[in-house]
């Protein structure tokens, strides 16, 4: 037993002085230009063109998740193609799930999420030989001769969602915000940091409470979280979360607050109701990406990437606010897309 | 025998059938769905690898809960033992710098013991404080898991470190090449991972040594009455201590064959056990807590999980394999009982 013991201390000795560094990931490299692979979009030369869907979140949350197997669903209908989606994928099973995807022949395996990039390795086994792959990115995404990667940058649309909330909350004369999300992780902590910068570009006394809920999908927990929210005198609520959206933002109109919506396009929805839409949605860039498979043209091995204020995504929208603050939001993404506002510097600024 | 065959296959065909009026209730085609299960898990060698990948650490689980059973002392926190056994090879497996075939011993020796500890709490309690086992073991479950999602969420810790600006994921760095079980033969063919192996031996260990050896007798004097088996000299707090631990650490191994073969992302991850925790429990379950007869089961089960990545072809939710699952279970169990009382 004593040397068992000492052999465990020996091992916490040896283990504790290492870094973590040692086993980082390489850093993605630059866009390259990539190659078309044969016969697409019958990458397989089956005859049948099948596009296999894979997302992390709930495929019926009607936002972010849902956007993204609409656009695919919508695009092979008009193509004649099939399509096989499978939502909820836990991260550690995405590998075998796109495994599964390219053993039932399909010609392209779009990922929903940057949270499923560990199924990118199958695009590099011969299961997956003949399959085009297409991954979403905004965070530690490398980009393979394999996969064709989407990529925005979610500070930028962050900020001009806070921005819009900015120019909404100045006209009521509020001073506080709420940001109602998942899990606390990285990507959105970040997005809370960049909404608050762009709030504070407009407001700058502005405060926002924030709250990790723990589950992007759980409607129990958002709807008592944005209630706790309005207790505390907020003005507007951003439910910036997957399928809890829709009674979050519900419970947002009972307090007449300012709402946004976390990917699409809503402001014809009459229940709930959106003051802005915040378009981001993967379901936008995936279509573009479709569009290009469809004639043959979706290159591997490049990134797209998508600039706000440049490109017709991401974008922010206000419902049904004035023409001036309109106006003064579409000046404010052009300035983005041209760097005139340099938005590391104003989120690290004004986020804090 | 053959009243007990027909019993059986009469509450498995009625499992079946009502998967089926399941199936058929959600939109899908009930044969669209079983051919989609088979073609996911044992249609070609790519499918039976992927199989096979789930069964091992299904089997662990389930040799380990097949252990604890027999001593009385009910282990159902194999899921959290799963965690905390991938957590321990995580750690030794990025932080320790050895190569080779020492250091995916090293992985696999510290997730055993780290999932056997982690049992090994519940049996402290139990001792010391009467705290109930199956009670502290399934809320060590919840425990590990916010232990683990601390892990991937600190920088110092164990979560991936940031490249550039780039978002960093509750997650681990990948594990180094050298830390990872290898397989006999080449995927897509039929590809063996030695943690099938692993498992294999195992469970035959855990066979003969419930039904060959005095430790093995003794447990299972233990398990039917305490109070004779303290008569008849068993030290009950060190026996019983040790089942419990000989239970986790087995979970803890499979957490580490999670860890460390294809089947994952060879990453630590707040949900990397899957369910198999629970999964394995149930392979025990079904096999009537024995570890040979627990082989074909963890291959249903292990079959049942590949296929269902099939499913979402034929328009029927995947978490219908679960229920699925879950009836099967029902219906052995209730076969058992029915058996049991029937006997008295």
């Amino acid at each position: 037993m004593k040397r068992l013991i000492a052999a465990l201390g020996a091992l916490c000795v040896l283990t504790a002085c290492a870094s973590n560094d040692a086993t980082a990931p390489e850093a993605p490299t630059a866009t390259s230009a990539g190659a078309v692979p044969a016969g697409e979009p019958d990458v397989n030369g089956d005859g049948k063109v099948v596009i296999g869907v894979l997302s992390p979140g709930d495929i019926n949350d009607k936002g972010y998740y849902q956007s993204f197997v609409d656009s695919a669903a919508a695009f092979a209908t008009s193509q004649g193609w099939t399509v096989i989606k499978r939502g909820s994928v836990p991260t550690a099973e995405a590998l075998a799930a796109a495994r599964a995807l390219c053993q039932q022949k399909v010609d392209l395996v779009a990922l929903g999420a940057a949270d499923l990039k560990d199924a990118i390795p199958a695009s590099e086994e011969p299961v997956c030989a003949k399959t085009a792959w297409y991954v979403p990115s905004s965070g530690n995404v490398a980009q393979t001769p394999r996969i064709v990667l989407s990529a925005d940058d979610p500070r930028q649309t962050m900020l001009a969602a806070g921005y819009a909330t900015g120019l909404l909350l100045r006209a009521r004369g509020g001073t506080s915000a709420g940001f109602v999300t998942g899990v606390e992780a990285d990507y959105s902590v970040l997005a809370a940091k960049a909404y608050k910068a762009g709030i504070r570009t407009v407001v700058p006394d502005a405060t926002l409470v924030t709250t990790y809920t723990g589950d992007f999908n759980d409607s129990a927990k958002a709807k008592e979280a944005v209630q706790a929210q309005m207790s505390q005198g907020v003005k507007a609520v951003y439910p910036y979360l997957g399928g809890a959206t829709d009674a979050a933002t519900a419970q947002a109109n009972t307090g007449g607050v300012i709402t946004l919506t976390p990917g699409t396009d809503r402001c014809a929805s009459t229940s709930p109701t959106f003051d802005i839409s915040v378009l981001f949605s993967p379901g936008d860039y995936f279509a573009a990406a479709l569009q290009d498979f469809a004639k043959g043209k979706l290159a591997m091995g490049v990134t797209r990437v998508w600039q706000m204020g440049v490109d017709p995504y991401p974008t922010v929208k206000l419902c049904k606010g004035t023409a001036e603050q309109s106006q003064k939001l579409t000046a404010y993404m052009a300035g983005i897309g041209s760097k005139k506002i340099d938005v590391v510097a104003d989120v690290d600024r004004l986020g804090s | 025998m053959i009243a007990r065959l027909s019993l059986r296959s009469a509450a498995v065909g009625a499992a079946l059938a009502l998967s089926a009026a399941l199936v058929a209730a959600t939109g899908g085609s009930p044969a669209a769905a079983l051919r989609a299960l088979y073609q996911g898990s044992l249609a070609d060698p790519t499918a039976w690898t992927a199989t096979l990948l789930y069964v091992a650490p299904l089997l662990l689980v389930a040799a380990g809960a097949c252990v604890s059973a027999r001593s009385g002392m009910f282990n159902i926190g194999q899921e959290g033992q799963v965690l905390i056994g991938a957590l321990a090879g995580a750690w030794v497996a990025l932080r320790l710098a050895v190569g080779g075939p020492v250091l995916v011993v090293c992985v696999l020796v510290c997730a055993a013991l780290a999932g056997g500890a982690w049992a090994g709490l519940s049996a402290l309690m139990y001792r010391w404080r009467g705290v109930d086992v199956v009670v502290s073991t399934l809320l060590m479950t919840f425990v590990a898991q916010q232990v683990v999602a601390f892990a991937v969420t600190t920088p110092w810790l164990l979560q991936e470190s940031r490249v550039g600006d780039a978002a960093v994921s509750a997650q681990s760095n990948r594990l180094p090449a050298g830390a990872l079980l290898g397989s006999f033969g080449e995927y897509p063919g039929l590809a063996v991972n030695c943690g099938l192996v692993l498992a294999v031996v195992a469970a035959v260990l855990v066979a003969v040594a419930l039904d060959r050896t005095r430790w093995g007798f003794r447990l299972t004097m233990l398990g039917r009455n305490e109070i004779a088996a303290r008569h008849a000299g068993v030290r009950v707090a060190r026996l019983g201590g040790a089942a419990l631990a000989v239970s986790g650490g087995l979970a803890g191994l499979a957490g580490a064959v999670l860890l460390t073969s294809p089947v994952g992302a060879n990453r630590l991850q707040p949900g990397m056990s899957v369910g198999v925790g629970w999964d394995g429990l149930l392979v025990a379950l079904v096999a009537r807590n024995r570890p040979l007869l627990a082989l074909p089961v963890a291959l249903l089960f292990g079959a049942l999980r590949a296929g269902g990545g099939f499913l979402a072809a034929t328009g029927v939710p995947p978490y219908l394999v679960d229920v699925v699952k879950a009836l099967l279970v029902l219906a052995f169990v209730v076969v058992g009982r029915a058996r049991d009382a029937g006997e008295r």
